[in-house]
């Protein structure tokens, strides 16, 4: 549920980097702004896609844009809407490499060289390597990971899995740690995939 | 090399889980609500508003400024309201000293405020056999905030369970703000597989305190569990970091 009419780019920042309720309230309300969903269905349209790929580069956008977040990388120096869209391009430039696609551009519609590397943008293909090596860890572990990366507490940790304390909750963590290590060490697709 | 690349493929890894989450709540998002206008046109109203708010306050007539101020009445004719005296203004309160704290005392405050005890009360087996009765009395001490009674309970605990045991015992001085103590016991479970990690944290916690003489110390652990990137107080040691 959203409980803030209008959120500023500082709470907006502090709620999606402070885990919890807030966080999804925060990402809803980002995502459902039109105007940034039109801008983005748009700017795929002008650049020759079709309108499937502006849905698809609105999605890649909104993912990639609260990992960067999440990682510091936005300084704040122009607006959370001017780094949104900055993403955006970045994404749609790195997708149309990939496709072999040779992307003519004139040089004032490059974006602005930004902290990030095409590493940090969301790549499907290494989305779909990585899910299906995660598909064995089972539900649990996803679910405990996934906290972990987002910074909740071990006490956190526990309330949404319904520990009894932040010590159960720190030694299931360590447990799923260890089962993610052994997958990743024994599965032979991401060992190429990332030329481990 | 290898290391790296594996904890890079971890980092990686739980990124995708975190994507692959967002992906699953941007579908009931957009099955959910409609999308809202921009919050450009809401600002406008609001702006809107406020304009004719002010202009409404501006423009209004006020009619009381108008009229003649009544006569002053005889003394026998005062409300009773009127009759009291003006209270004296009370005496300014001296304004306290700002306190400055000296450095040693920031450390320590630095440590207390950092300190987040485990819910001890959770971990409490109940009829439990042989020394694990002990912890559990040291325990049920701890969350009732008596670190004395649980220093006495851990006495005597057999040496099977003398891990448990120095892991509360550490919680014990640490609630005693007997930190160099803490500090030496939780230094001595950092190899332990169950309390490692939270022995780190907690010795780098105690060590506080002693910040001007331990300075290289603390940094050294703090960076040591602020780049460990599957630390579960990964995130704490870089908050505390960033205020030191």
């Amino acid at each position: 549920m959203n409980r803030q009419l209008l959120w500023t780019d500082d709470a907006l920042l502090r709620a999606i980097t402070g885990g919890d309720a807030e966080r999804d309230a925060a990402l809803q309300w980002w995502f459902n702004d039109q105007g940034l969903q039109n801008w983005v269905r748009q700017y795929a349209l002008q650049h020759g896609g079709s309108a499937a790929d502006g849905e698809d580069l609105y999605h890649d956008t909104f993912i990639t844009f609260d990992r960067l977040i999440r990682d510091g990388k936005f300084r704040e120096e122009a607006s959370l809407k001017t780094f949104f869209c900055s993403i955006a391009k970045w994404q749609w430039l790195n997708r149309q490499r990939k496709m072999g696609r040779i992307v003519a551009t004139e040089n004032a519609e490059l974006p602005e060289p930004e902290h990030f590397t095409e590493h940090d943008m969301y790549d499907r293909e290494r989305q779909n390597v990585m899910e299906r090596m995660l598909s064995s860890l089972g539900d649990k572990c996803k679910r405990i990971l996934t906290l972990f990366q987002l910074s909740y507490s071990m006490k956190e940790i526990a309330a949404e899995m319904g520990y009894l304390s932040d010590q159960v909750a720190m030694n299931e963590s360590s447990k799923c740690r260890k089962k993610l290590k052994l997958v990743i060490e024994n599965n032979d697709e991401l060992q190429d995939f990332f030329g481990a | 090399m290898a290391d790296n690349t594996n904890e890079r493929l971890e980092r990686e890894a739980r990124e995708a889980l975190v994507a692959a989450d967002l992906s699953a709540k941007m579908k009931q998002w957009r099955q959910q609500t409609p999308p809202r206008r921009s919050g450009k046109s809401l600002l406008l109203l609001l702006f809107l508003l406020c304009a004719l708010g002010s202009a409404a306050w501006w423009f209004w007539p006020n009619t009381e400024a108008e009229k003649p101020l009544p006569p002053d009445l005889p003394s026998e004719q005062q409300t009773p309201a009127q009759k009291q005296p003006t209270p004296a203004l009370p005496e300014q309160r001296r304004q306290e000293p700002v306190v400055q704290k000296s450095a040693a005392n920031r450390y320590l405050a630095l440590a207390q405020t950092n300190y987040q005890p485990p819910d001890f009360a959770a971990d409490i087996r109940g009829d439990a056999p042989g020394g694990r009765d002990l912890l559990d009395d040291a325990r049920r001490a701890l969350a009732a905030k008596q670190p004395s009674a649980a220093l006495a309970a851990l006495q005597n605990v057999p040496a099977a369970y003398r891990t448990d045991a120095d892991y509360l015992r550490g919680h014990a001085f640490f609630a005693q703000q007997k930190y160099a103590q803490a500090a030496a016991v939780f230094g001595q479970l950092t190899g332990s597989v169950r309390y490692g990690e939270a022995a780190q944290w907690y010795e780098t916690l105690a060590l506080l305190p002693d910040f001007d003489r331990k300075k290289s110390l603390i940094m050294s652990r703090l960076e040591q569990i602020a780049d460990d990137d599957g630390h579960v107080f990964q995130q704490e040691a870089k908050r505390l970091a960033a205020q030191l």
